[in-house]
């Protein structure tokens, strides 16, 4: 029987699950986000958040879940994942601004490249330490402050 | 022929005194006494139900058995010997009538085959072992036939086959004397490890060695060899071990001793002595029995009607703020405010941060200890925190408190010792009050952390959590003294920690890197990554590249520059000469060259313009090598 999940509803794939002949599984690589409807004796059906129209099922075991807020239960719901707004910045920048650094890459605006690459990998370590929380307020706040101010660099 | 046949058959040597070898195939079918049968026969012997079979030196020489004979492999060297039965039969034979030399072999002979479990069993229903009792508990004998007969005993014991509770009294007592007074160190050492078992193993027996041994008299055996030193100390775990409460209190005042101390000091710790594993392993004991006293105030709540802790509390604060002395008459509401000075988390009722179990009134132990102890120390750091304003300061009440819950932690007070561990921290035998005076380097170390860390009471978990591996990483390296401990965790700083958890963070995610999952999402992207480089490349070349212009010599022309670029649809090479700014546009350059013409493209020292020149030179340069024909086109390009 499948049933509605309450509160598994936002993980993360910690392992790449490939379908090999399976109609209604739902591929996914390590690190995809996955919105999860229902679940069944160790399955999950939802879909990824990369590509919302297509759903499936995966294994119980391949999904790390991650606390979330569900707007508008029901049908229609919003799966928001609960997390700490700058981290979740980060992360969003880092998605956007990878797809432009490429772009970058490709015109060949070599000091362009070098600079937003070293900004990303900063970005990418910093978001790393607010994550692991060992630091202590004091260090957050700064931290805090120093992503910000990066991230209005790249945005202009 | 089949191994099958032969697997059970195995190729064997067997010896005897005074006897030449025989070679002979063992069949693990056939009975023993069937084999030994056919060996007797062999060498002209009769009675061959008087002989066994023995292993070799590697297999302890133990008697060979029906259920342990699948040991014996090819290649094996047997003996052939009297039985078990006979051989038991000579030496009472002897221990009962014969000469004092006579006496003195079998003895000898019985400590060595003791060891033997099936020659220990023929020998106990002989009743050898109440033989053996008898003489010790008779006393007579010294030197060499005591101690083997002391060491026959121990043998015969270990096997387990009877009871520590057979023995008496006298028994005891006679074994007790031996101990204290002064012997040869094997008569010690055997005298020490069968008291040790009969506190451990008999019932009635604890009482009578516990009244016969003064702890004292065990001084001087931690001076003597290491098999004594270890044997004693054994002796007072055992002891230790099971004593009561207010028993174990007064040993261990003992144990801690200046005296007992420095004797552990200075002849185990520091002669190498601890470094065996029996002797480690019985030092882990003795300092897990000793932490375990502290259990019990470990894990009692402070009583809201306990004087004694009121007392120490109100003392915590006397020390701290009334250094003047005249401060008794101050309010409540003042008392109030100081213990919110001193860090206590219900500063209107401090006697409530102590009814957390662990580390329960042990916190406020170790609090009063460095007040009363270290009262300078103490006064500077908390007069420190209490003066800052700034959100800053550290809780020292909220911090001593999760401070000795770690010590409790990473020292597993209260923990009953186990078999195999045998780490031990040497420093804790180098004080009075070792875990005290721990407590006392790490609370000044915490408020050094707090500090470097710049922490806010919000933090308090996350500095707990370095401290807490700060001081781990220092036991770690098994510091000798509280000094040592205080230097190694002054070098261990806030900073330092955190680079070595980044280092660990690095070399996990290392790891991970080669973790399947991720090797499959590298190889999933990397024909993308290869579509963009092929796309900038391509875009490169599209654009052209305007190159110095040299003579067939190698020689460079001034001025002289030609230009060459792809076409927009990747298919023909443009080129033709050019003036020094100018970028030309396809149309523009004359010459062209079809993609599909070109063979091979060539760099470096491969080039034939480049040939014997100068490596600096070559660094750039390429030719275009075309099919069907020998024409090149070369350049070296400088950008």
């Amino acid at each position: 029987m499948w049933t509605p999940t309450k509160t598994k509803k936002y993980g993360v794939a910690i392992y790449n699950w490939r379908v090999p002949d399976c109609r209604f599984g739902l591929p996914l690589e390590i690190g995809d986000t996955v919105q999860i409807l229902e679940e069944c004796q160790g399955w999950y059906r939802g879909f990824a958040t990369k590509n919302r129209a297509h759903k499936g099922i995966f294994p119980q075991s391949y999904i790390f879940l991650k606390q979330c807020k569900v707007d508008n239960e029901g049908l229609y719901e919003s799966v928001v994942p609960v997390e700490d707004p700058v981290v979740r910045e980060v992360t969003l920048v880092l998605r956007e601004w990878g797809r432009i650094w490429k772009g970058i890459f490709v015109e060949r605006n070599h000091y362009k490249f070098d600079t937003v690459g070293k900004v990303m990998r900063d970005l990418l370590e910093w978001r790393r330490q607010l994550v692991s929380g060992t630091l202590t307020h004091d260090q957050t706040r700064e931290l805090k402050m120093k992503i910000i101010q990066k991230i209005d660099w790249g945005n202009r | 022929m089949p191994a099958m046949k032969d697997s059970y058959i195995v190729k064997i040597a067997v010896e005897m005194t005074d006897q030449v070898a025989q070679l002979i195939e063992f069949n693990q079918k056939q009975p023993l006494a069937a084999i030994i049968q056919e060996l007797c026969n062999v060498w002209n012997l009769t009675d061959p139900e008087q002989y066994s079979l023995q292993f070799d030196d590697c297999n302890n020489n133990n008697y060979v058995t029906e259920k342990n004979r699948n040991e014996i492999k090819n290649g094996s060297v047997l003996r052939l010997n009297f039985s078990p039965s006979k051989t038991a039969q000579d030496i009472l034979q002897k221990l009962n009538g014969g000469s004092l030399e006579e006496k003195a072999g079998a003895m000898a002979k019985l400590s060595v085959l003791s060891a033997d479990m099936t020659f220990a069993l023929e020998f106990i229903n002989k009743q050898g072992l109440t033989l053996i009792i008898k003489q010790i508990e008779k006393g007579n004998g010294k030197g060499e036939l005591l101690a083997h007969t002391l060491s026959s005993f121990v043998e015969l014991m270990e096997h387990g086959i009877v009871s520590w509770d057979i023995l008496n009294g006298e028994f005891i007592s006679r074994v007790a004397h031996l101990i204290n007074t002064q012997h040869d160190s094997q008569i010690t050492q055997a005298a020490l490890s069968i008291l040790e078992n009969v506190i451990l193993n008999s019932t009635e027996g604890y009482g009578q060695v516990e009244r016969e041994i003064p702890i004292g008299s065990l001084l001087v055996h931690l001076q003597s060899t290491s098999v004594v030193q270890q044997n004693a100390v054994a002796l007072i775990n055992a002891l230790l071990h099971r004593a009561d409460l207010a028993k174990r209190r007064s040993l261990a005042q003992t144990l801690t001793s200046k005296q007992f101390r420095t004797v552990i000091q200075n002849h185990i710790l520091q002669t190498g002595a601890s470094s065996g594993a029996e002797m480690a392993h019985q030092l882990y004991v003795l300092q897990t029995l000793m932490f375990g006293l502290l259990e019990q105030r470990m894990l009692t709540k402070m009583d809201q009607q306990d004087q004694d802790g009121h007392d120490k509390i109100k003392e915590l604060r006397r020390i701290a703020f009334d250094s003047e002395g005249a401060g008794s008459l101050r309010a409540t509401q003042a008392h109030t405010r100081d213990y919110k000075k001193l860090g206590f988390k219900n500063d209107i009722n401090p006697a409530l941060d102590f009814t957390e179990t662990p580390p329960g009134l042990l916190a406020l132990d170790c609090m009063i200890y460095f007040a009363r102890n270290h009262s300078e120390s103490y006064t500077k750091l908390v007069l420190e925190n209490s003066c800052r304003a700034d959100e800053h300061e550290c809780p020292f009440g909220r911090a001593s408190v999760e401070l000795v819950r770690i010590l409790c932690e990473l020292l597993k007070i209260g923990e009953a010792p186990s078999e195999q561990c045998d780490t031990y921290q040497p420093l804790f035998f180098t004080h009075d009050h070792p875990f005290e005076e721990c407590y006392c380097i790490c609370i000044v170390l915490l408020n050094k952390t707090w500090k470097e860390m710049r922490a806010t009471a919000e933090d308090f978990g996350k500095v707990a959590s370095v401290v807490r591996e700060q001081i781990s990483r220092a036991l770690d390296v098994s510091p000798a003294s509280l000094d040592q401990l205080k230097t190694k965790l002054q070098s261990l700083t806030y900073s330092e920690i955190t680079q070595l958890w980044q280092l660990e963070r690095n070399s996990r995610e290392e790891w991970e890197s080669h973790a399947r999952p991720v090797v499959e999402l590298r190889e999933l992207i990397t024909p993308e990554i290869m579509g963009l480089i092929k796309q900038q490349r391509l875009a490169f070349l599209v654009e052209g590249t305007r190159f110095t212009k040299y003579s067939p010599r190698g020689q460079r022309i001034k001025d002289k520059f030609w230009f060459m670029r792809l076409s927009p649809n990747h298919k023909v090479l443009h080129y033709g000469e050019c003036d020094e700014k100018s970028a030309p546009t396809t149309e523009e350059l004359p010459a062209k060259l079809a993609v599909s013409d070109i063979k091979a493209l060539v760099v470096g020292k491969e080039c034939p313009h480049m040939r014997g020149r100068k490596a600096s030179h070559t660094q750039l340069a390429f030719s275009l090598a075309l099919e069907g024909e020998e024409q090149q086109k070369s350049s070296s390009g400088e950008s």
